[in-house]
């Protein structure tokens, strides 16, 4: 989701709309004077969110939903509930990650996933379905990777095993879990 | 056990890593792995897979220890301070004070390879490639009579 320009439509649309609807309004009057918002309430949100952006050949590369989404008045970071995030490339998935809140910040591109993360790859021809389950989870958006120090657990196909900790860089297909390790290893080949 | 080789494999460890796209995967730190009847401890395990599935794991450790039982004749164990083992051929190439025990019998040598299919090892003295005179090899098989009495 390099950039939410999805999710930016619709908040700069609010934005602007907003902006706008003001402005008229006060156009006739002689002063405008600026309200300063209340710092703890959101500008705006949204409910029941859909968003999906495609690349420049017009695959769908990202898709978000949500419950809600808001913004806090001049701040960079938007808020989400119960969001899942689809990646896909050229039209097939890559992998999605749901938790039951999130923010996500702006200008860094980075996500942040609390409470009940999981992130799921789809079996492909190389490799079977792969599964994490986490606490929280920090999600690199443009570098495509994800990081956790809490407990994890995972499953790749039928093998299964725990792990303290993770870190994921999907574009090299490393994992690596720093520690406490245990793992049941299936033959992917032979699926015993 | 011959059916060793179709049990799930069940790994501990201090760290793990999986590289999806070469398909290695990394053990390191008190690695303990069990397959069925087979146990190998060892400091680290790295396990790699080629495109038909067949595996090949590299162990080191001081020694790393392998234990396995044996179709109705009784229990081996290894040690080395490097043990290669290829699931495709089923050898097991122990190196480094290399030893294997069954019972009474005892071989030990720099080089030790065992056919987990035959349950047959060969044990080698000294450097195999020659680079240095050979150092000795040390069989010791017990008198069958002896073996009996023993189980």
């Amino acid at each position: 989701m390099n950039r939410f320009r999805n999710l930016l439509f619709p908040l700069a649309l609010a934005l602007i709309l907003g902006g706008l609807s003001a402005w008229l309004e006060r156009v006739s009057e002689v002063s405008v004077e600026e309200v300063k918002l209340d710092p703890t309430k959101p500008q705006y949100s949204l409910q029941t969110l859909h968003g999906k952006r495609f690349d420049e050949q017009g695959w769908l590369k990202e898709q978000i939903t949500a419950d809600s989404a808001w913004q806090l008045p001049d701040q960079k970071e938007v808020f989400l509930d119960n969001a899942q995030l689809k990646i896909h490339e050229k039209g097939t998935e890559q992998y999605t990650v749901a938790s039951h809140q999130a923010r996500y910040h702006l200008d860094n591109k980075t996500a942040i996933l609390q409470n009940e993360v999981v992130l799921t790859a789809p079996e492909s021809a190389s490799r079977p379905a792969a599964q994490v389950k986490t606490d929280h989870l920090l999600v690199h958006t443009q570098a495509q990777t994800a990081q956790t120090d809490a407990p994890v657990e995972f499953t790749y196909g039928k093998s299964h095993g725990s792990a303290n900790g993770l870190f994921y860089d999907h574009k090299s297909g490393k994992l690596d879990l720093p520690s406490n390790v245990k793992a049941i290893i299936y033959d992917f080949k032979h699926k015993n | 056990l011959e059916s060793d080789r179709n049990q799930p494999i069940a790994i501990e460890a201090d760290q793990g890593s999986l590289d999806q796209k070469n398909q290695v995967t990394t053990f390191s730190g008190n690695v303990i792995i069990k397959q069925g009847s087979l146990n190998i401890r060892a400091a680290n395990v790295r396990v790699s897979q080629d495109k038909s599935g067949n595996q090949t794991m590299n162990a080191e450790g001081n020694p790393v220890k392998f234990g396995q039982q044996l179709e109705n004749k009784g229990y081996v164990e290894g040690q080395g301070t490097r043990v290669e083992y290829a699931s495709a051929t089923g050898l097991v190439k122990l190196s480094g004070n290399a030893k294997v025990q069954r019972g009474g019998d005892v071989a030990v040598g720099d080089v030790i390879t065992y056919n987990m299919r035959t349950e047959v090892y060969t044990v080698l003295g000294g450097n195999v490639t020659g680079a240095k005179k050979g150092g000795r090899v040390s069989v010791i098989i017990q008198p069958t009579t002896v073996n009996k009495n023993k189980k």
